[in-house]
């Protein structure tokens, strides 16, 4: 094990990008991340070698985080933490975790702690480093704002519904159904036995046309209350339009009755 | 609503440490770690930091990160309600706005829920609750830990019958222990010694567990009746556990935790 040195600074970016890919970012967000940041250390990176090859590199900084009024404490908050894969299982995060603890005693850290996945909390960072998760009240609100994400949902959605069996008679044609949401360009989702795709609208008459709010899209992960609460309000504000609902629900009918 | 202006970062960390101060686990803002965490940062500009002033004050401020996550959101938590639901709503549709501008395909919030006006706004704008990533901590340095709890507290400290406490402590599956035996001296003033080489020590009350049950007795909010039901923690002699719960009570973090996303790493 070693402590950053600026030739290591090409093996580390590569090992990162092995572990988390190229979307983990490039040099300049690295530096700003680590070496260029105030009071950066050169041992709060660490990366482990075999054979004078760098495999796994560590990332730490340390911080004063506060517990409550007059409480504040230093907390070495860790994380990039990488290991080519051919030298995974040979418990590296272990002994990378006992070789720097008491350094960090030294430095004056009380706590030690990590962002991570659940996976990756209960495999880990509670298995191997004791790590407990505490209260938080913190929660990610997640909206989609472009019609590329918007259609990449809609998609998943429909390749989700056309597969269900009832699906599979239903789309023995093509069913197009144009989604007109508020604040997005309108679009067509056209599904088929074999495939759902999601495009922006065409000039063709689609089979089922749904005009609705953004939110109505999202009632489906709401409480059975809210959601039910959203879809009436939606309705009763008139913000929900639908054409060709008959003539579909009639396809569905005798969809039904052929059997399989 | 305006874009930052070089001048104000003071007024803008003075109100984030002012939304931040109900929990735990946030980094106190000065002028410098604002300036590396959010201005700095690789892909933000200017324009990405939103403002909103009135009267020359700053009521709200938000930034934007380059992948659409929202890195910090404060607005003054003393304006009024109807004030403060309408303040909210314009800072989401600006950064909404940005977001759209820069061709973002989302935006991420990573917010207190426990700010009910907060939490309704972007629910109602069609927001998805999500469950945030794991924030985990193990406790390094035990008798540091105690020491600065003991000593914050120490006004709150309860009148005991017992003027010390020692902890018999083991690793748990935490990987590295610094003292296996601390003792915790009340009188005549609070302190926290590492006895872990004496054999010797006061016996009038003392707790065995594991750094893990220790973590999650002083920070996690994880009652001592809980630890003593689950055999985590032994406390001796028997009659000692009313006194050692009242300490412990007093020294325990009880705030709710709340990790702004400029904080994450």
């Amino acid at each position: 094990m070693r402590d950053y040195a600026a030739d290591l600074e090409p093996h580390i970016l590569k090992i990162l990008h092995a572990s988390f890919g190229a979307k983990w970012g490039d040099a300049e967000f690295w530096r700003w991340k680590h070496s260029s940041r105030p009071g950066f250390s050169p041992s709060d990176v660490v990366v482990c070698a075999a054979a004078d090859r760098p495999i796994a590199c560590f990332h730490l900084t340390i911080r004063t985080i506060r517990l409550a009024p007059g409480v504040e404490i230093r907390c070495s908050v860790e994380g990039d933490f990488a290991i080519e894969p051919d030298a995974r299982g040979a418990g590296i995060p272990q002994k990378a975790y006992r070789y720097v603890s008491p350094r960090l005693v030294s430095r004056g850290v009380v706590v030690r702690a990590g962002f991570s996945s659940r996976d990756l909390f209960e495999h880990v960072y509670k298995s191997k480093f004791g790590h407990r998760m505490p209260p938080t009240v913190t929660a990610q609100y997640r909206k989609i704002l472009s019609d590329r994400a918007l259609h990449g949902k809609l998609q998943e959605f429909g390749e989700a519904a056309r597969v269900h069996p009832w699906s599979q008679r239903f789309l023995r044609s093509p069913l197009t159904v144009r989604l007109k949401v508020e604040g997005f360009q309108p679009c067509d989702l056209v599904l088929t036995a074999t495939a759902a795709s999601c495009t922006p609208s065409g000039t063709g008459r689609p089979d089922l046309t749904i005009k609705m709010p953004y939110v109505l899209l999202t009632a489906a992960r709401l409480s059975p209350f809210r959601a039910m609460l959203t879809v009436l309000e939606s309705m009763i504000c008139g913000r929900v339009r639908t054409a060709g609902l008959i003539r579909v629900m009639f396809r569905g009918l005798r969809a039904r009755r052929s059997g399989p | 609503m305006r874009a930052y202006r070089p001048g104000d970062e003071g007024a803008i960390v003075e109100l984030s440490n002012r939304c931040l101060a109900p929990f735990a686990g946030w980094v106190p803002r000065t002028v410098d770690y604002w300036r590396w965490s959010t201005l700095q940062r690789p892909g933000i500009g200017p324009l990405d930091i939103l403002l909103l002033e009135s009267g020359g004050k700053i009521l709200g401020y938000a930034a934007l990160g380059r992948d659409g996550s929202v890195l910090d959101f404060c607005v003054d938590p003393e304006q009024p309600v109807r004030g403060r639901r309408s303040l909210i709503k314009q800072l989401i549709g600006a950064l909404e706005e940005r977001a759209r501008a820069l061709q973002y395909d989302g935006l991420t919030f990573s917010e207190p829920a426990s700010d009910r006006l907060l939490d309704e706004a972007l629910r109602a704008s069609g927001y998805l609750v999500e469950l945030p990533h794991c924030f985990s901590l193990g406790v390094l340095n035990p008798q540091a830990l105690l020491q600065q709890l003991l000593l914050a507290r120490r006004a709150e400290l309860p009148r005991l019958e017992i003027s010390s406490l020692v902890l018999e402590l083991s690793p748990g599956a935490y990987p590295f222990l610094l003292s296996s035996r601390l003792l915790l001296q009340l009188e005549p003033q609070p302190q926290v010694r590492d006895i872990s080489d004496s054999t010797d020590y006061p016996q009038e009350c003392v707790l065995r567990l594991d750094l893990c049950a220790l973590t999650e007795l002083l920070l996690c909010g994880v009652t001592v009746d809980s630890l003593l039901r689950q055999s985590q923690l032994e406390i001796r002699p028997v009659s000692r556990v009313p006194e050692a719960r009242k300490l412990l009570d007093v020294l325990a973090v009880r705030a709710r935790w709340h990790i702004p996303r400029s904080d994450g790493f």
